[in-house]
């Protein structure tokens, strides 16, 4: 349990002390180390930006820092930082009255405002070492923050407890089927490179005997002979340059049995 | 960095007897104006008919006498917020968000809340407050009559005052309870915005309550001459429920409950003779099933009986 809560604490406050190392020779009195933690938990777990001290009540253009301005705390009793958060502004006031800080938070375009009160003797025994050192209390101190100061006025989630997602389209191939084995067979591999690509996506086999034009390779199984070699261009399923002769023998091809004779007279009476 | 109102400071050494017949006088010319007009409105002939003359003082009297800032007009406003604002008749030229803190005071007294150096000075006149209630019509127009006490500072931009919970005088008087009671009321003008905080005294750890004004939503920047000062003022009856509902209500409901005390009329909480005065009338199986309901009403019922046993009250 003790690890866990140890573990938990150093995570929660992780960043902490270059956030102290920065400020450490501005830092003069206890209530500065409570308006730094404030500023902590607002910029590291709560995303917002500070674009400077002041109360005025424009928008800025910039995008603001993680870190605390320029004479944050020359005042000695009072305190004013502003804050960006999703284009929305935010005042964090403290003043010290009777030796305890009224620190208020303000959301200028609905004009919630928080509040919360701490005695700095009372919760930062020391302004000069480690989280542990100068706050012993200091979860408790950020659980008060967040459940007085924050959940009132801001209704937006803690980072700590967003699940980060992303909208960039996944990358082709990213997620490579495990069933697949190589590359998907495709078309392509049986089309000779001397005609034009195959125009129904299915292999050529055979192709060129459905094709009048003779498109996706030879249509005959075998080549005319007397064109062997014949070069690119359309493949006619007959020879253009030497039809055939069906009174030659061998090059007709088609049986002449059925056909008339030559000279042949059907009139028998004359 | 803070400084007490001088202007305060000014009023209080103002000689009260010459205040009051300065006052005094002008209440008599009025009242004399009233029934001379009163007689002059008369006809002859309606001399003898008393029953409408009486209708009419009734009528007036009630728009004349409104008992809460809410029910504020432009014509009447309560008796305590006539008082009050008549100390300031000299600082008509105080800032906008300082009359808006006033009149944050002046809902406080409302809600059963006193200024510390007040109450101390003034203890003895003030009424119990039961915790089930908060407005005490004596007590508000009692502390009314006395300045409000308030520091100004960060550059006059921040009022702060120091408050304390009426309660009944059945309340502890223990320190540690004492200061439960305690809060400290802070409004810090932002411009056009006055953020106004209620939270408790130190070293608490209860929460404080914050509501954010519009400055010139409630408080005119004109001020007309020969007009009161109140003719500044609109939609007091919003600006009443937002302080009541956002600030002084929850602060005082905290409180008592600390204190435990009962925030709901009931037969909780009443003052001890009053449950003798009550139980009285029970038999003693009627007092048996009251006893029954609580260890609260169980001691009460028992020191019935136990009296009764004794030859006490019948």
């Amino acid at each position: 349990m003790e690890s866990g809560s140890t573990a938990k604490t150093g995570d929660f406050f992780y960043g902490w002390d270059l956030l102290y190392k920065t400020v450490k020779a501005d830092v003069s009195k206890k209530s500065d180390l409570l308006i730094a933690l404030v500023h902590f938990l607002l910029t590291k777990h709560y995303n917002f930006r500070c674009v400077g001290v002041g109360d005025d009540k424009t928008l800025p253009e910039e995008e603001g820092s993680e870190l605390l301005p320029d004479s944050w705390n020359d005042d000695d009793t009072k305190y004013s930082l502003r804050y960006v958060h999703d284009k929305m502004l935010y005042l964090l006031l403290g003043h010290i009255t009777e030796g305890s800080l009224l620190i208020n938070l303000l959301d200028i375009n609905t004009k919630k405002v928080s509040n919360i009160c701490v005695e700095p003797e009372t919760l930062v025994p020391e302004v000069k070492g480690g989280i542990t050192t100068i706050m012993p209390s200091a979860s408790e101190i950020v659980e008060r923050y967040r459940r007085e100061l924050l959940d009132p006025v801001f209704t937006g989630n803690s980072r700590e407890v967003t699940t980060q997602t992303t909208n960039s389209p996944r990358p082709i191939g990213s997620d490579p089927d495990p069933l697949r084995i190589g590359e998907p067979r495709r078309g392509g591999s049986f089309i000779p490179s001397a005609f034009e690509p195959r125009p129904f996506g299915f292999p050529d086999v055979g192709r060129g005997d459905l094709d009048p034009l003779g498109r996706g390779g030879h249509g005959n199984l075998f080549s005319f002979p007397s064109r062997p070699n014949m070069g690119p261009g359309p493949v006619p399923r007959f020879d253009p340059f030497n039809p055939l002769n069906p009174n030659r023998p061998g090059q007709g091809g088609i049986n002449p049995d059925h056909m008339r004779p030559p000279d042949w007279n059907p009139d028998y009476y004359m | 960095m803070s400084d007490t109102k001088s202007e305060i400071e000014g009023f209080i050494a103002i000689p009260t007897t010459s205040g009051e017949q300065q006052q005094q006088q002008p209440q008599q010319q009025q009242n004399e104006q009233q029934v001379v007009g009163t007689k002059d409105i008369k006809a002859p002939d309606q001399v003898g008919k008393k029953q409408r003359p009486r209708l009419i003082q009734e009528k007036s009297t009630q728009e004349t006498n409104p008992l809460i800032l809410e029910h504020a007009t432009l014509e009447w406003v309560p008796q305590h917020m006539d008082k009050l604002l008549n100390q300031y008749q000299e600082c008509r030229k105080m800032p906008a968000a300082e009359w808006l803190h006033l009149l944050t005071y002046l809902v406080a007294l409302e809600c059963g809340f006193v200024e510390e150096e007040t109450f101390a000075q003034k203890r003895h006149l003030i009424q119990p407050v039961p915790s089930f209630s908060s407005f005490h019509a004596q007590n508000v127009r009692i502390l009314s009559e006395q300045p409000a006490r308030y520091e100004v500072c960060f550059n006059d931009t921040v009022y702060i005052m120091r408050l304390r919970t009426l309660l009944d005088k059945h309340a502890p008087e223990e320190t540690s309870l004492v200061a439960a009671l305690q809060c400290r009321l802070m409004a810090v003008s932002l411009g056009d915005q006055l953020m106004i905080t209620l939270s408790p005294a130190p070293p608490s750890k209860e929460p404080g309550y914050s509501v954010s004004l519009s400055i010139g939503r409630y408080v005119l920047n004109i001020q007309a001459k020969n007009k009161p000062i109140y003719h500044r003022f609109r939609k007091l009856d919003e600006l009443s429920y937002q302080l009541k509902q956002h600030l002084f209500q929850p602060m005082r409901s905290q409180q008592l409950m600390q204190m435990e005390m009962k925030l709901q009329p009931s037969l909780l909480g009443l003052p001890d003779e009053l449950y003798f005065e009550i139980f009285r009338y029970l038999d003693k199986s009627q007092l048996n099933v009251v006893a029954r309901v609580n260890r609260h009403l169980h001691f009460y019922s028992k020191e019935v009986e136990r009296k009764r046993l004794k030859g006490g009250r019948s």
